[in-house]
């Protein structure tokens, strides 16, 4: 696809609308959970910004424990990114840096860490799912995560790392559509243009990764949730079948990242199948 | 002259989900080991949803065709010509567009034998068809050269009225094609030799095997004649196959012997309409 062929972008969001949900969702999750607040992970990115900000928003600012972990491969515009944004929610910013912890891990099973290789880059997410789980006991919160549909829909994210939490508020949120409630929450403009990245590799940019845009992926996935055929999306987006059909093969290959861990059925009731229950506790019980 | 005997073979399979081309492929070959016989022709019954696999989830949508002008219908047309034999299948079925059938078609060499659609769908336990599929408004018997047979779909055994029509409709046996999940196996080895014996019919019962998601298909798959005798009987939980034979007139006989639906007083059909809206 070149820069040149215009693609047909996904109906706008309703940000107010949509940011009140989040909100809400946010909110009840935690109340009803009984807890006091949430834990996230900040990495400098928009989907953790917009997460963010809408949680100190709903919850207040006392009640939201950000996180960032640092390691060799931060960047320093990330770092400074997230310490404007902690400030200006009046969020007291947890900072740890974590290469030593990489460093001794990789010690301790006699390897060197080499960031290309997939079984490494995973190191650092699934560090932060302890990380965040640590301070989300310590102190009766939950752990929110910043996925958004985009990723999730295509398995970008690490089973058991970031996809480790216990909410998603943007989680049925196209990328597209979170670049449209950061500029509604009018994030700063160093994080709006930012090239995404999972961060999790020196100069890792995720469009470069999954190579594609945002765009083009968001107009893919909406064509497919609706039902369209590859013809009518091709048609309606000038997007070639064949990266169609690449983001067709990705969703397959990754849904076993979007489920919880795979049993079998062997009793009247199985667990997470059919042994259906409410979220929350019922009074009477 | 009319066909006194058939054979059934019984192709218990492990279908992929939402894999038709993989799944084509093994009704093909298993139709390449029928040995054809001029005078005593061959069924082979696949199980429910065999041609897409039970789980599609939603590529159902997808996977849905009109029945006999979609293109599977007209692959397995062309296996049962090539292989001058009957076959049975189940397939997702779309009839007009956005509205589904969960259908049994059968097929022969001389083309389309007929289709019918499953009436019961579970939306209980594990069971979400009722996302996709709308019940049979009707029950049908096919003309065949081996005689009427009827078609039923897995859930559609637990109710007895189905296989009753089937012999009603003047049906000498009755085929059910089944992804029973192994948690029901025991149900469904007592309705099959129940339906056979209490409506003095053939009763074939073929069902998927192996894994598909979370869900583990006993197969068990098994033959009951009009008496109830066990005439074949497949391995569980593993693919299978097994030929059989059926005689067309062991109905008779056994209506002679216990003529369940002679002694059938049409009032009491009238009764269970009568309480069924005032439940």
């Amino acid at each position: 696809m070149t820069s040149k062929t215009r693609i047909r972008s996904i109906p706008s969001l309703d940000v107010t609308v949509t940011s009140k949900l989040i909100q809400d969702f946010i909110k009840i999750r935690v109340t009803e959970a009984g807890a006091e607040g949430v834990v996230i992970g900040l990495s400098g990115g928009i989907d953790s910004a917009v997460v963010v900000t809408l949680a100190a928003k709903i919850l207040g600012s006392k009640n939201v424990i950000p996180i960032f972990l640092q390691n060799i491969n931060s960047s320093e515009a990330d770092i400074t990114d997230i310490k404007a944004l902690c400030k200006k929610l009046k969020l007291d910013l947890i900072q740890y840096n974590i290469q030593g912890v990489i460093d001794q891990f990789a010690e301790s099973i006699s390897e060197t860490e080499d960031s290309s290789e997939l079984a490494w880059m995973n190191i650092k997410p699934r560090l932060l799912q302890t990380y965040l789980y640590f301070h989300a006991n310590k102190n009766n919160y939950l752990v929110c995560g910043a996925g958004n549909k985009s990723e999730i829909m295509i398995g970008y994210f690490t089973k058991y790392g970031d996809g480790g939490v216990d909410i998603l508020p943007i989680g049925d949120v196209y990328k597209t559509h979170v670049y449209q409630l950061a500029e509604y929450l009018k994030l700063p403009k160093s994080i709006l243009k930012k090239a995404p990245s999972a961060g999790l590799t020196k100069g890792q940019t995720d469009e470069a990764e999954i190579g594609m845009s945002y765009t083009e992926l968001d107009s893919v996935l909406y064509g497919l949730e609706i039902f369209q055929t590859d013809e009518q999306i091709t048609e309606l987006t000038q997007i070639p079948p064949s990266t169609i059909k690449k983001v067709r093969s990705m969703i397959y290959k990754s849904e076993h990242k979007r489920r919880g861990p795979i049993l079998f059925k062997l009793g009247v009731r199985t667990p997470s199948m059919d042994w259906r229950i409410p979220l929350i506790k019922p009074k009477h019980i | 002259m009319s066909i006194l005997k058939f054979r059934v073979a019984l192709a218990q399979t492990h279908s992929h989900q939402a894999d038709p081309t993989s799944n084509l492929q093994i009704i093909s070959e298993i139709c390449e080991k029928i040995d054809f016989d001029e005078e005593i022709p061959t069924i082979v019954v696949f199980p429910e949803l065999s041609v897409t696999g039970y789980l599609m989830h939603d590529d159902v949508y997808q996977l849905a065709e009109p029945i006999p002008s979609g293109p599977f219908s007209q692959e397995l047309a062309r296996i049962s010509q090539k292989n001058s034999c009957y076959l049975i299948a189940g397939m997702p079925e779309s009839s007009i567009p956005g509205l589904l059938y969960n259908t049994a078609v059968m097929f022969g060499p001389e083309g389309f034998i007929g289709k019918s659609r499953k009436i019961f769908l579970p939306n209980h336990s594990v069971f979400n068809e009722r996302r996709y599929f709308r019940s049979s408004p009707t029950i049908n018997v096919m003309d065949t050269p081996m005689g009427k047979i009827g078609m039923q779909i897995c859930y559609d055994i637990f109710s007895p009225e189905i296989t009753r029509a089937h012999a009603l409709l003047g049906a000498h046996t009755s085929i059910c094609i089944s992804a029973s999940p192994g948690v029901r196996r025991q149900y469904f080895e007592t309705f099959i030799p129940a339906r056979a014996m209490e409506n003095t019919i053939n009763f074939v019962y073929v069902n998927q095997s192996g894994i598909q998601d979370d869900l583990i298909f006993w197969g068990g798959s098994e033959v009951r004649s009009a008496t109830g005798k066990q005439i074949a009987k497949l391995e569980y939980n593993k693919p299978d196959f097994e030929v059989c034979t059926l005689s067309t007139d062991s109905s008779q006989s056994a209506k002679n012997f216990v003529p369940t639906l002679k002694d059938l007083p049409s009032w009491i059909f009238k009764t269970i309409e009568e309480s069924y809206y005032d439940i």
